[in-house]
């Protein structure tokens, strides 16, 4: 070493401290100076170079990286550092060391400055990599690389396949068994039946590689032996001629990898067959939508075949209505990568649709990778359709809730939340629709104090109905607290388990109804008030005549009370003699509906008859059939026995007046007689006959006077009373005839009877009207003598009686006055025709009162036709 | 041929007499009464040929007495011509058995007609 020559001298310390640094560096780092020579050197770069630890300080750079190949650059490399002031970075440079190691080193330089104006430079080795040289022992190199390679690798030479070579792995496979130098046969003797021996020879022989692949190798050891599979192959190894020499061997132990492969494939399977025998239809897709798998089921449950079912082809079996809304939506969970759920219609093997619920999830790899869906197909087409009918009934229900109009409302909960209520309901509360969902104490609160908080609640309690009947609810609506009376029911409603869970409210307001009922209620007490107060005495019957009511005089006068009344029947407290009638009359009405009405006789409580006059009317329905009877007994006797007196008294002074006209009227005949007989001469004009004869006349105006005067105070009492009873007609016609007869012998009546009949009606009365007509056809026929009278049939169930004169006649004007009372027909005759005019008027009254008519036909100067009309008696036996 | 004699029972003695005088005049005898209860006795003791019987004799019904004779076996042929104020009285009389009926007042041409034809028929029979 040239120490002289060293920059640092100057501060020797100094220098050695450099040097220490230098030294300590681990990479190779020299210093040179401006020529190349090398001032200093580290460790490692000795050790790189390989050269003894002195022999480096001195040598000039180039001549030691020049016994090194590849040094070309080292020259460019000390130029560039003496001429540039710049340091160098990353100069490459490829050096061999003497081992087969070839370095790639990348040089760092730096100029260092010397206090002598002289610079040194500071060189850096960095090795960057190893390259193989082209002088490396490759077979060295390859046994490295072939030991420490995964895989089994041996190479066998000659034909007997001697073992050469073998790495590590191969080694190990084999254990302690000793290889190098011997053939297979040697080292594995229990291969030889496994057929390798075989394969190495045919490789051998023909110079053709052969791989094997998941080849088992059954090999023998001290613990049992074991067997391995091997992928492997047999390469030939070629001389430069192409001759055999040996057999290049490299096998990968595949053991665990077919093991892993089989187990996942058996638990695949396994997977698969219970995938198969499950009831459940399950299916794969692929990331693309497209069909990867269905089980069993789907083909035994579809009948379709596996062909069949392929790409899209399972979409054959879906309703066709739901097939393209499904495979949408199939499509969208795929391209989506989502779970998946659709209810659709699938044809079963019988060609019956069924409805299925479809699921699917996404299937992911262990990488995240999206597979495609797995999914299940379930029948559900039993429970859809309870589902559907309890849908529907519940929709129904629902509907018919809503519109029934019966107000309906549903309470769930013990609070009574309003879960439901209808229009009618809404309307009934006088409420809006914003009520439901509150709780009713919420959404009616002038419920308040009133009962039915209490009622709903025992009803939720004890799980009883309530039967509200025309309850009282107080209500505020249209913004006042108004007053309703409802029927209306509480009842629990329960879920499956029994449980109450509601109230169902059903409401119809009756206020209208209470109210008429109140009102009817009153207007019966005012009628039986009225009724009580009344004189009379009232009954009311049925129909068919039974009492249901009499009023208070009833039982005052009896002495009963209305079931006494009613057992004992009115009818037994009448007179015997009108018993008979009343029965008759009585029956009358009811088969007609004819008003009842009659004088008769009561017994009162102490046994005393007294008159009353009974009147029954009948009270009709809408269609006129009789509904009851209301029925007023007036008491009458003062009346009747005023009237007894009065008539006495008019029998008694018409009788007593009669008595001396008869007297003067035998006189006046008498006289005239007397001067007919003896033609007595009257001296002088004395008109003594003309004055007789006009005595004569006035005495027969006087005598029809006095009749009348007792038929007007009869009617005027309205004592016309009717003593109706069945007769011949034919034969009351015949008799009064000849009554008639017996008093005028001048006229002749002539009778034809061109029917024959019998009617209900009162005889006497009858006569009289017939006297009536008679007595006025002899009045008004002066100039005539003939008088015709006819029975004749009208219609099919009347008579008429007609009386036809020859007499003066009556002008039409006159036909409809001739019935009123008083009235009389002026005529312009000298004859004065005597009487009150109430002849007429009187016939008129009885034969209405018998519900016939009369008839008048008349012409003036031809005679008249007067005629009655009365209906038929058919019913024999009244 | 005999007189025929006629008994008049009336309570008015004014009828009575007219009816005696009238009735004479057509030349009848006639006895008069005004008591109905000697009615029978003076038909057998007078050899009476006709009846004349007002109905309503001061409170005693004419018709009473006509069938006290119509149920007396020695009477019951004794001719009854009935006579009355009430014109329609007729019936009730003939019920009672009266031949005959004529109303007050009456035509003297029908009376005597009357009673010719009941003493006729009398006699026919």
């Amino acid at each position: 070493m040239k120490s002289s020559q060293v920059p640092f001298k100057e501060d020797p310390e100094q220098i050695e401290f450099a040097k220490n640094i230098l030294i300590s560096l681990r990479d190779p780092v020299v210093v040179i100076n401006e020529e190349g020579m090398i001032l200093a050197a580290t460790r490692k770069m000795y050790e790189v170079f390989e050269t003894p630890p002195v022999t480096l300080e001195g040598m000039s750079l180039l001549s030691l990286l020049k016994d090194k190949k590849e040094c070309s650059r080292i020259p460019e490399l000390l130029e560039t550092l003496r001429t540039s002031e710049e340091a160098i970075k990353d100069f490459p440079v490829l050096l061999s060391s003497a081992s087969l190691k070839r370095h790639r080193f990348s040089i760092n330089a730096n100029r260092l400055p010397l206090y002598n104006q002289k610079v040194c430079f500071l060189v850096c080795f960095t090795e960057v990599h190893i390259l193989p040289d082209e002088n490396i022992d490759y077979r060295k190199l390859l046994h490295e690389v072939l030991s420490e390679a995964p895989a089994l690798i041996c190479t066998l030479r000659g034909k007997d396949h001697i073992f050469e070579l073998a790495n590590h792995k191969y080694q190990d496979l084999l254990e302690f068994r000793e290889i190098i130098g011997k053939s297979v046969k040697e080292v594995l003797p229990e291969v030889e039946n496994q057929g390798f021996i075989k394969m190495l020879d045919g490789v051998y022989n023909t110079g053709k590689a052969f791989i094997g692949k998941e080849i088992s190798l059954d090999l023998k050891g001290e613990n049992g032996g074991k067997t391995v599979l091997l992928d492997f192959v047999y390469q030939p190894i070629k001389d430069a001629a192409g001759n055999v020499e040996g057999i290049f061997v490299h096998a990968i132990d595949v053991t665990e990898k077919v093991l892993n492969r089989q187990s996942l494939e058996n638990s695949e399977k396994e997977l698969r067959n219970v995938i198969d025998t499950v009831p459940v239809i399950i299916w794969i897709t692929n990331p693309m939508g497209e069909g990867s798998y269905l089980n069993k089921e789907w083909f035994q449950y579809t009948g379709q075949t596996r062909k069949e079912s392929l790409g899209a082809g399972w979409l054959e079996a879906l309703h066709p209505e739901d097939r393209d809304g499904l495979y949408k939506k199939f499509l969208e969970a795929h391209r989506e990568q989502k779970e998946y759920q659709a209810k659709f219609r699938l044809r079963n093997k019988n060609g019956s649709y069924r409805w299925v619920v479809d699921r699917g999830r996404p299937k992911w790899t262990s990488e995240g990778e999206f597979e495609g869906l797995i999914g299940t197909v379930t029948d559900v087409h039993d429970d859809y359709l309870k589902e559907q009918v309890i849908k529907e009934n519940e929709h129904r229900i629902r509907s018919i809730v809503e519109q029934a109009t019966v107000a309906t409302a549903v309470y769930t909960g013990r609070e009574m939340t309003i879960e439901l209520a209808n229009d009618a309901m809404i309307d009934l509360w006088g409420k809006t629709r914003e009520v439901v969902g509150k709780s009713l104490r919420e959404a009616l609160p002038e419920l308040e104090g009133q009962p039915f908080h209490d009622l709903l609640d025992k009803v939720f309690t004890t799980g009883e109905t309530y039967w509200g009947k025309e309850d009282r609810v107080d209500l505020m609506r249209n913004g006042s607290l108004e007053t309703g009376y409802y029927n209306f029911t509480y009842k629990p409603l329960r879920n499956e388990e029994g449980e109450i869970i509601g109230i169902l409210n059903m409401g119809l307001n009756v206020t209208e109804m209470v109210e008429s009922k109140t009102l009817l209620k009153e207007r019966e007490r005012h009628f039986k008030l009225m009724a009580d107060l009344m004189p009379g005495k009232v009954i009311n019957t049925d129909a068919s005549g039974k009492p249901i009511f009499f009023n208070q005089n009833w039982y005052d006068f009896v002495g009963l009370d209305f079931e006494q009344l009613k057992e004992y029947s009115w009818e037994n407290f009448i007179h015997p003699s009108e018993e008979n009638e009343v029965r008759k009359k009585w029956n009358h009405s009811l088969k007609t509906g004819k008003t009842f009405e009659m004088q008769l006789r009561l017994r009162d409580k102490d046994g005393n008859y007294l008159w009353h006059l009974s009147r029954n009317e009948a009270v009709k329905g809408e269609n006129g059939e009789i509904t009851m009877w209301i029925g007023i007994s007036t008491e009458i006797q003062r009346l009747k026995e005023e009237e007894k007196r009065k008539e006495d008294f008019l029998k008694m002074v018409s009788h007593e007046l009669k008595t001396p006209v008869t007297s003067i009227k035998g006189y006046v005949q008498l006289l005239l007689n007397l001067l007919e007989k003896y033609k007595l001469e009257i001296p002088g004009n004395v008109p003594l006959k003309p004055s007789l004869e006009r005595i004569d006349n006035q005495i027969v105006r006087l005598t029809r006077l006095i009749a009348e005067i007792l038929d007007l105070s009869r009617l005027e009492e309205n004592k016309l009373e009717l003593k109706e009873e069945v007769f011949d007609l034919n034969e009351m016609v015949e008799q009064t005839i000849q009554d008639i007869k017996l008093t005028n012998t001048q006229h002749q009546m002539e009778i034809f009877h061109s029917h024959r009949a019998r009617v209900f009606a009162d005889k006497d009365r009858i006569g009289q009207v017939l006297i009536n007509f008679i007595t006025n056809a002899i009045k008004y026929s002066p100039d005539s003598q003939y008088i015709q009278i006819h029975v004749i049939k009208v219609g099919s169930d009347k008579v008429a009686v007609s009386v036809r004169d020859k007499g003066i006649g009556i002008d039409a004007k006159f036909h409809k006055n001739i019935f009123k009372r008083f009235y009389r027909i002026g005529v312009e005759s000298k004859e004065t025709y005597s009487g009150f005019g109430i002849g007429l008027y009187l016939a008129n009254e009885i034969i209405e009162r018998h519900n016939g008519y009369i008839e008048v036909k008349s012409k003036i100067g031809e005679g008249s036709d007067f005629s009655f009309v009365l209906l038929e008696n058919k019913h024999e036996n009244e | 041929m005999n007189k025929k004699k006629i008994l008049v029972v009336d309570d008015d003695s004014g009828i009575g007499e007219m009816l005696k005088t009238l009735l004479e005049f057509y030349d009848y005898d006639v006895i008069v009464t005004a008591r109905p209860e000697e009615t029978e006795r003076l038909i057998l003791e007078e050899n009476i040929d006709l009846v004349m019987l007002d109905m309503l004799i001061s409170g005693i019904n004419g018709t009473d007495v006509c069938a006290r004779l119509r149920n007396n076996p020695e009477l019951k042929d004794t001719p009854v011509l009935m006579m009355s104020a009430l014109h329609d009285a007729g019936a009730k009389c003939k019920e009672a058995g009266a031949n005959d009926f004529i109303a007050k007042p009456f035509e003297m041409d029908d009376l005597v007609e009357k009673i010719q034809s009941i003493l006729d028929s009398k006699v026919a029979n």
